[in-house]
């Protein structure tokens, strides 16, 4: 598979917003939705469930960011497209009044809490490892099963939500959760 | 660009294209657990049949790049304006010409219709020398005047030329030339023949109504006849047109009286609607049809005898339906089963319980074998209920075969000249000319007409 060849790498995301911002052509704008255009597909696919419907929305989608990115303050540009791109799907599913229950089950709001609890630097690594089995017992059932399956285990999402019946959202609140218990555990043993 | 969203996107195209490692895979998705964007992403690719979004995603970013130059073209806008520009110069350069002509050609026209008032002259001086030949000749004018009653209506103008002046003459020939009425005409000139003699006693705007009272044709004969009287007798005029008075007083009588008896009947349209409305007053019955065995008849009808209130029921075998007051049963029939009468009494809601109807003697029609041209007529319930009807009502059960039966429909949809064809006169062929007597009226088909149709009865086991 030949990919296109992204445009003005060298720049940050802050750097095409701004020029974006200053110039009259959508140059710079362009490229930086470019930059995220393989997440914003995906998105759109998730809500669509549906090719081609994906690939018009990511030029409806487009279109819109086109009219907003000047006049919008954006502080986290790719969390900013996130957000555009989110809302235009659940808009528009919304007014095509189309599967409703999926729309649903899709959880809203979710942390974007960062965090590395293998950032091992500091940690000893067979103790921390020892401390982490223990603390992995502590965990609740499904939030143990989902930690052991995604991080011992190596599983994907897909591997896990088919295993564990459970919809995409739920393992990954899941696993940050259960993430989040060790990373306290942990801190509480040290 | 930042280096983790490098990687990302490096690790996130692998994974559209499906080269990605299972350590790789593990790297992206634990990398989305903090990247919600990306964990959708990864939703979306994960679902079935995704399989060429590359492709797709490499299309959407070479559609991208057309926006772009597209609004790029946009910003440079001097070859856009110009072409603007010129447009407009286009527009207003047509608007002037189209202009210029238009006025030329209103210009033409007035030259036109200064001709036309010349042509007049000469033409009123024409229907002069007819009038005088028709004065000579008053069996071609009575002819003339019922067979071409136009003609005749010309005629008249000139003798108000007569009396009045030449330019009113000449507004009539127009006013009667844009007119398309027969009717104002005569009415103009009516008033015309009037004014200048004794009072007028009707207002115009009643003058202009009576004439639409009359056929145009008596106006016009009658305006002929006090034209002649006019040419000839001046004296007479004055008699005449109190004659005319009276008449037009009459029949404006008549058109009054003709109004109010309009009128009258109007309300009498409107007033008989309160007994029907008394009828209107329902109530409200429910119920449930079931079979023997308890279960629900889906689509069963229920229908008040002798009128068209009905429904079916539902799919759970209700039915609700709103019944004249004085109703006091409910027919309820299904097929299959024999049709059943329930009286009507305090309750309001019923629950059916309908008897499967003996299947044995079923009758199975055809279908009505007429003419050449296919079904000439049908019943008027209509074929399909009139085999329900048939199937319901038939009572001889040791018939097996068919009969034929020919008849004709009146155009009242009475039947008529009932045969048996195949020519068994029996007890079967008597039940089949009972059952068809008994179904009620037919229609033809185109209706009002008499035809002559057949009707096969299938007498079946």
């Amino acid at each position: 598979m030949k990919w296109f060849k992204a445009k003005h790498t060298e720049l940050s995301d802050d750097d095409l917003l701004l020029r974006a911002k200053e110039e009259d052509t959508p140059e710079y704008a362009t490229a930086l939705f470019t930059r995220y255009i393989e997440y914003v597909y995906g998105a759109c696919l998730k809500y669509y469930k549906n090719e081609d419907d994906a690939k018009d929305k990511v030029m409806e989608v487009y279109h819109r960011y086109l009219k907003k990115v000047k006049t919008h303050d954006v502080k986290n540009p790719k969390s900013w497209l996130y957000v555009l791109t989110k809302n235009f799907c659940l808009e528009k599913l919304r007014k095509e009044n189309r599967d409703k229950d999926k729309l649903d089950n899709v959880i809203l709001m979710q942390s974007d809490e960062v965090f590395h609890p293998f950032n091992e630097e500091e940690v000893d690594k067979e103790e921390s490892l020892q401390k982490m089995e223990k603390c992995i017992e502590t965990l609740e059932m499904e939030q143990k099963r989902c930690i052991q399956l995604f991080y011992l285990k190596k599983q994907s999402y897909k591997e896990i939500t088919e295993q564990l019946s459970l919809s995409w959202s739920n393992v990954r609140s899941l696993i940050q959760n259960g993430r989040r218990n060790l990373k306290h555990c942990m801190e509480k043993n040290a | 660009m930042h280096s983790l969203e490098l990687h990302k996107k490096t690790l996130l195209r692998k994974f559209i294209d499906r080269t990605i490692s299972d350590d790789e895979r593990h790297e992206l998705e634990q990398l989305a657990l903090d990247d919600p964007f990306l964990f959708e992403a990864l939703e979306g690719y994960a679902m079935e049949g995704s399989g060429d979004a590359g492709i797709r995603i490499n299309d959407a970013v070479e559609g991208l790049s057309k926006q772009e130059r597209k609004v790029k073209t946009r910003g440079f806008g001097f070859t856009q304006i110009a072409s603007i520009a010129a447009g407009l110069l286009f527009v207003a350069v047509m608007g002037f010409v189209i202009k210029q002509s238009v006025e030329k050609r209103e210009a033409n026209v007035v030259q036109l219709v200064d001709n036309s008032g010349a042509a007049e002259e000469e033409f009123s001086q024409e229907f002069e020398i007819e009038d005088d030949e028709l004065d000579s000749n008053p069996e071609i004018a009575s002819n003339v005047t019922e067979e071409e009653p136009t003609i005749i209506q010309d005629k008249v103008l000139p003798v108000s030329k007569v009396k009045i002046s030449k330019e009113q003459v000449l507004e009539q020939i127009e006013i009667k030339e844009s007119s398309s009425r027969i009717n104002d005409n005569v009415t103009i000139d009516g008033v015309k023949i009037q004014e200048g003699k004794e009072e007028i006693s009707a207002s115009d705007a009643d003058v202009q109504d009576i004439p639409r009272a009359k056929s145009p044709v008596k106006i016009e004969h009658q305006l002929y006849q006090n034209y002649k009287k006019a040419d000839r007798n001046e004296e007479r005029e004055e008699a005449d047109n109190v004659k005319e008075k009276e008449e037009l007083k009459k029949s404006e009588k008549s058109y009054r009286t003709v109004s109010k008896r309009k009128l009258a009947n109007a309300e009498s349209n409107v007033l008989p609607t309160p007994p029907e409305s008394k009828d209107v007053i329902t109530r409200k019955i429910a119920g449930q049809i079931l079979d023997s065995d308890g279960m629900a008849l889906i689509g069963a009808n229920v229908q008040v005898p002798g009128t068209k209130v009905g429904t079916i029921t539902n799919i759970d075998g209700d039915f609700e339906l709103l019944v004249p007051a004085d109703a006091t049963q409910i027919e309820t029939s299904y097929t299959g089963f024999s049709t059943q009468m329930v009286m009507l009494g305090d309750p309001d809601v019923y629950k059916i319980q309908m008897e499967e109807g003996a299947l044995l003697d079923e009758i199975v029609v055809s279908s009505a074998v007429a003419g050449k041209s296919g079904i000439v007529a049908e019943p008027e319930m209509g074929f399909a209920q009139f085999e329900d009807y048939l199937r319901e009502n038939v009572v001889v059960d040791d018939c097996t075969e068919s009969r034929t039966l020919s008849f004709e429909i009146t155009p009242t949809g009475e039947l008529r000249n009932i045969q048996v064809l195949d020519g068994k006169n029996d007890k079967c062929a008597n039940e089949a000319i009972r059952l068809l007597k008994s179904s009620g009226n037919w229609r033809s088909i185109p209706p009002k007409r008499t035809v002559t149709t057949q009707y096969i009865f299938h007498f079946r086991r």
